[in-house]
């Protein structure tokens, strides 16, 4: 007992810390990402995909459609700016890209930057043929170069970033382009009034999440934004993004948790006044439950930096099984007592509360299992929730264990009412005599055995939330209207190196080249705006024409009769540009938020050093990995795509939703056989603690009320998802339970009044989880109510079983 | 009849003072339609003056050019190097080197200088006041001025702005254009010739002979413009 009271109090210290320390200021996570499961992949293109994902859930697209051009342009330019007054967003379009920024980064890799054109001119031509070319250039009306003269006297550079810039503003543009040529192509055969055109504005949420309120606050002012523009201009705003569902599924949740914890606490109170007809019984389960939920709350917090609001719908529902160690303990308490205040009635008092507490403790070790088996899901929600509710649990039960004995000793449980509808309850249950439920459970497991196989599975990983039908038709619009890329697919190549990987990227290309059906330019890849390092060195090479010793800048200088000492500075920065390659690294992060993370390099820190010391940075440390991720176009034939990607060991063709798919379908399968390990493993418990064989009829109750769900269900024609498989598992816990305590305390009406009140709370609790408007919550839910009804039903006809057989004996 | 016509690109920020007017009112409109040319087919001359920082003297050069409302310009330097530059209404823009093959002169900086040259010289505002905000000022050298804004984000890039003067008493306009180095074109041009109008440009005799004598390549591609291919064929 002192262990459990170190224990009670260390964890009220814990909580309380917690609470002081963060003042109050808990971060509630919205974020839809916890629900997606880990696809099969390898842990660096996780960690790759991760950070694309993190980056590309920032993004918020609106699509403004106009009948007219320039009301149009009037409308985009205003709700740009209204959208940039917005402190949590930032607008992004190339317009707001500094163009002459990124040139003056790219600078100092000039020298190994060459248009295919200029590097044929410049193999072909001499120094000199070279620096009159350049007079020329410098002479002719339309020459306006984007570098200095003395950074680029001959005026190659220029040319470079000119097409490059052009490049990648027409890649970065493409969706707007591609959604005004849909518009017109359309159109063609109309009336030109009728043309719809859009615009599209791309906004980036700020890192690190709003929280709820700063959601529902950014969610309103967009809201006014577009309502204002609409009436303003009267055009059509459609808006895409992440942020839009995660703030639906977070109201959702937030009137879920409301919902749930109102009804539950109040049924509860309602139970426990019913029983107990007096107000002092309450205070030992609300506590309990206050206790539980803090510390739950706190080491959650504690572990993840945040709490997950579906944690909290799932920890609403705990209050109906917390309940349940204060419901046994008043039970058993007052079933004792009644026995009267003799020496021989203390020593049963004492008997008594030692196998109440080998039976409450036993009790917690199987809803521990269950809600622990969630904790081997691949699913971050569903970790966070076996974290939650196995702290909420174990804090409960020690503030019964600790707690309990100061309750009032005069808390009796009205028998006569429980008893009333406990007989209603089991009048129909009388049926089931020994011969019929050994007839009974024969019957299910042939059942079990039968329908098992028959079974049908749902593995969609698009059943995890159901969006709002307004939302969701939003964001396809913009996608036929913006995207010109497939938004769940792609190709993931992998190497060891940065030049490797650069290597084997085109060498991607060059097999999709060869493939008839496949189409290379419906591949962007973010190496195609950049010369491959072997290139760069070539290009290099290839610029001693122009700025060595007595070469063409030389002749340039000396045909604009400037003096050649003036050449130096440019001659002798070539020569110290030897090593200065650009990686694709470099230029991901010099178009930072607007351009997704599509090259992952592992060890960034490392690279980035390398490359700013001079280093020749291809050489990756041993170990490193790197991942060019490349965006796949509508339209593309994916069946060619897979099978080519099949014969090319580093390139992962991604398939995000069928991948999903079949990383649930693995979970729901390693959960089935983690759940016959749990039963066998509870089986040897069971036998371990009781050494007898006939205890382990405790294991039948869950075993049967499994069997006859899983029946259930596949006669409904139900298909059965990882969450069922989950839900399973607690089915068994607390199924485990109620068989625990009909067997633990074998005092017949009692035993069955605690386990019917208890079942009932937690009934209720799954019954309200049931209700949730996230298909998740739902799903868990009502499993948990049909399983746990089963569950009440096998413990009543165990319970009942037990005690006639002690009447016998 | 001919009627003067002139080109100048010099720099507005030394020249400008006073009043200034924003956004393309049709004031500004007015004031820019003064300078356009009235004939339709004319030919001239050149002088452009291109300062750039680091060099002790600007790069002078002079020329011809010829143009047609129905075919596009000529722009042909002849000292201190000689190149002809043909822009055409079909959006298509060649570079005809002395000696060299005849290339296509693609990018953003090209076709904005080649529609604003077109542009100016066909006197389409329309094209004018789309590419570009037009801010008005007076100045007691050049009278009138107009300072041309680039709305284009590439073109940014690249050019700051585009300045039209048409001093009154040198029956002149003048436009300047200064990069994003801050380097300075400046352009002279007189109109010397006009040509009759005529449905079929190509017969007319006196403009196909000035054509040809500037340009025979360049005069080529005017009259049939088609971009050239790789292998250097037209």
């Amino acid at each position: 007992m002192i262990v459990w009271r170190s224990l009670f109090v260390i964890c009220i210290v814990f909580t309380l810390a917690f609470f002081f320390q963060s003042s109050g200021k808990l971060v509630v996570d919205t974020s839809l990402g916890d629900l997606s499961p880990d696809l099969e992949l390898d842990q660096s293109t996780q960690d790759a995909m991760d950070g694309l994902t993190e980056n590309i859930s920032r993004n918020i697209l609106f699509v403004v459609g106009a009948d007219d051009k320039q009301q149009l342009d009037a409308a985009k330019a205003d709700l740009s700016k209204r959208l940039s007054e917005l402190k949590p967003l930032t607008v992004l379009s190339s317009d707001a890209l500094s163009l002459t920024d990124i040139i003056d980064s790219l600078a100092k890799y000039r020298f190994h930057l060459l248009t295919v054109a200029a590097q044929k001119n410049i193999k072909q031509e001499s120094a000199e043929e070279l620096a009159k070319q350049a007079q020329a250039k410098l002479f002719r009306l339309t020459n306006a170069p984007l570098m200095s003269f003395e950074k680029d006297p001959l005026g190659v550079h220029s040319e470079y970033f000119n097409e490059f810039l052009q490049k990648i503003s027409a890649d970065l543009e493409q969706a707007q382009t591609h959604g005004s040529e849909a518009s017109s192509s359309d159109d063609a055969g109309q009336n030109k009034k009728n043309k719809k055109q859009y615009a599209v504005i791309q906004t980036k949420l700020q890192k690190g999440g709003l929280g709820l309120d700063g959601q529902n606050q950014l969610l309103a002012d967009i809201n006014t934004i577009s309502k204002d523009l609409k009436d303003k201009y009267k055009i059509e705003i459609l808006r895409s993004g992440v942020f839009f569902f995660a703030v639906d599924a977070a109201s959702k949740s937030k009137k879920d948790i409301s919902f749930i914890s109102t009804i539950s606490m109040v049924g509860v109170l309602l139970v426990l006044l019913l029983t107990f007809r007096s107000v002092v019984p309450l205070i030992l389960p609300f506590l309990s439950i206050a206790f539980g939920v803090a510390f739950a709350f706190a080491v959650s917090h504690f572990i993840y930096g945040k709490i997950h609001i579906l944690t909290i719908v799932f920890g609403a529902s705990l209050i109906g099984i917390v309940i349940d160690y204060s419901i046994h303990y008043f039970f058993h308490q007052s079933q004792a007592l009644s026995n009267g205040p003799s020496s021989v009635a203390e020593d049963s008092v004492e008997h008594s509360q030692s196998r109440l507490h080998s039976a409450l403790l036993l009790s917690l070790v199987t809803s521990l299992l269950g809600y622990l088996a969630l904790y081997f899901s691949q699913l971050d929600a569903l970790k966070k929730v076996a974290v939650f509710s196995c702290c909420g649990l174990t804090m409960a039960w020690l503030s019964v264990i600790c707690l309990g004995q100061y309750s009032s000793k005069r808390i009796k449980a009205n028998n006569t009412v429980v008893n009333t509808i406990l007989d209603i309850f089991k009048r129909p249950l009388a049926v089931f005599s020994p011969r019929v439920v050994v007839i009974t459970i024969v019957l299910l497991m042939l059942s079990l055995a039968l329908n098992i196989f028959a079974v049908k599975t749902s593995d969609d990983p698009r059943f995890f939330f159901t969006p709002d039908p307004e939302i969701l038709a939003s964001e396809v619009a913009v996608s036929q209207i913006a995207s010109d890329y497939e938004p769940g697919r792609f190709v993931v190549i992998s190497g060891q190196s940065s030049e490797e990987l650069i290597g084997l990227t085109e060498s991607f290309y060059d097999k999709v080249k060869a493939t008839p059906p496949l189409i290379a330019d419906n591949f962007k890849s973010i190496t195609q705006w950049l010369p491959t390092p072997q290139q760069q060195r070539e290009n290099y090479q290839i610029q001693g024409k122009l700025y060595g010793d007595n070469q063409a800048v030389d002749a340039l200088y000396s045909l604009l009769g400037v003096e050649k000492n003036k050449a130096e500075a440019i001659k002798t920065e070539y020569a110290n540009s030897e090593k200065l390659i650009l990686e694709p690294q470099q230029l991901n992060e010099l178009f930072n938020e607007i351009l997704p993370p599509l090259w992952y390099t592992k060890k960034q820190q490392v690279e980035q050093r390398l490359v700013e010391q001079g280093h020749k940075n291809s050489k990756a440390e041993a170990g490193d990995n790197f991942r060019n991720f490349i965006l796949i176009a509508k339209g593309t034939d994916f069946e060619a795509l897979e099978k080519l990607s099949n014969t090319m060991p580093f390139v992962n063709y991604v398939n995000t939703v069928e991948s999903a798919k079949k990383s649930l379908a693995d979970q729901r399968v390693s959960a089935t056989q983690l759940l016959l390990v749990a039963y066998a493993l509870i089986a040897l418990l069971i036998l371990s603690r009781y050494r007898k064989l006939s205890a382990l009829n405790i294991v039948l109750v869950p075993l049967c009320a499994t069997a006859a769900l899983i029946v259930l269900l596949n006669v409904l024609g139900v298909s059965f998802n990882l969450f069922h498989v989950m839900a399973l598992f607690l089915v068994l816990g607390l199924g485990m339970d109620y068989g625990i305590f009909a067997y633990e305390l074998q005092d017949g009406n009692v035993t069955q009044q605690a386990i019917f009140i208890s079942a009932i709370t937690s009934l209720l609790s799954f019954g309200l989880l049931g209700l949730s408007a996230i298909p998740v919550a739902q799903s868990f839910g009502m499993i948990l109510f049909i399983g746990n009804s089963f569950n009440l039903i096998a413990s009543l006809i165990y319970a009942e079983f037990l005690a006639n057989k002690a009447i016998t004996h | 009849m001919i009627r003067p016509f002139l080109l100048m690109l010099c720099l507005m920020a030394s020249v400008v003072s006073s009043v200034s007017l924003s956004a393309n009112t049709p004031e500004n409109i007015k004031a820019l339609k003064s300078m356009m040319p009235e004939a339709c087919n004319f030919s001239g001359e050149f002088t452009q003056t291109k300062q750039i920082k680091s060099l002790p003297v600007p790069l002078v050069s002079m020329g011809e050019f010829i143009y047609s409302c129905d075919l596009g310009l000529i722009w042909k330097t002849q000292k201190p190097i000689v190149e002809s530059l043909v822009f055409t209404n079909q959006k298509l823009n060649f570079l005809v080197p002395e000696k060299l093959s005849v290339e296509n002169l693609d990018g953003v900086q090209h076709d904005f200088l080649a529609n604003l040259l077109l542009g100016l010289m066909a006197g389409n505002t329309e094209f004018i006041t789309k590419e570009f905000d037009i801010q008005i000022s007076k100045n007691d050298a050049t009278g009138v001025e107009l300072s041309l804004v680039p709305k284009n984000k590439m073109v940014k890039q690249a050019i700051d702005s585009v300045a039209l003067a048409k001093p009154s008493a040198k029956n002149e306009l003048q436009i300047s254009i200064t990069d994003k180095n801050q380097q300075v074109t400046r352009i002279v041009s007189s109109e010397t010739q006009q040509y009759a109008m005529n449905d079929k440009l190509s017969k007319d005799a006196a403009f196909s002979e000035s054509c040809a004598s500037l340009s025979a390549d360049g005069c080529k591609l005017l009259l049939n413009p088609v971009r050239i291919t790789t292998s250097g064929q037209n």
